[in-house]
């Protein structure tokens, strides 16, 4: 009897946001701790009140579909993780509102050689005021540039917390989610303090 | 998005339409955004067809952090992950 509405109200499920430019890994890290198949989610987008942007290819269409991945992680039996995996582009913005709202934090995967790809996220985030970390997926293993290099690049505030995985790498994946899950925490108790 | 859904026991004898059903096949313990990957439909159209199945009592909508959490609502999420993740 004791085990029947035990938490009726608190939260049964959460999620982290997985941010960055096409082909950085979001998918990867997504399918290598999730508990399921990655999924894939469409929404459909009206380009009217879009301005100018890249859809060259088809200017006559009036809506496109945009692709989310998403994946789960079954915590406990009373909480599930979901991860999911944002368009990077800024005309989908509209979406990262929906995805950001009650979000613990994000984790913004940069590839060294594109690092440009990823400031509107980053700048995104900070507007927002959602806590995110910076993760350098290491495609071979080969580190070009230091943490230290990489932060300097992305003019990230020190405070944000910069680190190397290998998406492919089900530990790697979930040493980042720990590390963007603390992060959130430290974030959270430090404006309770700061609030004086 | 993430919130997770829940059948409920209900003998209201409300008809649903084919696509709704669809939905109320899959989405016991799963999230809105599962829901709308296994019935291959938007994102958006699920949500009305659950917003309906939540109104007809059919199904419950699970607790989330929302933009009314207060802080110690958010800190227990968080903390509770933490240590799902660790253990996971």
């Amino acid at each position: 009897m004791d085990s029947a509405p035990t938490s009726r109200n608190k939260a049964a499920s959460t999620k982290i946001v997985i941010a960055g430019g096409f082909g950085v890994g979001k998918t990867t890290l997504v399918g290598s701790v999730s508990e399921i198949q990655p999924l894939r989610t469409e929404a459909l987008v009206t380009n009217e009140s879009e301005g100018v942007d890249n859809l060259d290819a088809v200017p006559s269409k009036a809506t496109t579909t945009v692709a989310m991945d998403f994946g789960r992680l079954t915590l406990g039996e009373d909480l599930i993780l979901y991860l999911f995996g944002t368009p990077g582009q800024r005309r989908f913005w509209f979406m990262w509102d929906d995805l950001c709202l009650g979000a613990i934090g994000a984790i913004v995967i940069v590839d060294t050689a594109r690092l440009d790809e990823s400031f509107s996220p980053l700048d995104y985030f900070e507007a927002k005021g959602l806590p995110f970390i910076v993760a350098v997926n290491q495609f071979d293993g080969i580190e070009q540039y230091t943490l230290d290099q990489v932060k300097a690049a992305l003019a990230l505030p020190p405070e944000v917390p910069i680190i190397s995985i290998d998406a492919r790498d089900r530990e790697s994946a979930k040493a980042a989610l720990i590390r963007v899950t603390e992060y959130a925490l430290e974030h959270l108790t430090r404006t309770l303090a700061g609030a004086s | 998005m993430e919130a997770t859904l829940r059948l409920e026991p209900t003998d209201d004898g409300a008809s649903v339409s084919a696509a709704a059903l669809q939905v109320l096949e899959v989405c016991d313990r799963r999230s809105v955004a599962e829901c709308a990957a296994l019935v291959k439909m938007p994102i958006g159209v699920v949500r009305v067809l659950l917003s309906d199945l939540v109104e007809h009592g059919f199904i419950r909508v699970q607790a989330t952090i929302t933009e009314n959490s207060s802080k110690d609502e958010r800190i227990e999420l968080i903390e509770r992950t933490l240590r799902g993740l660790r253990t996971y």
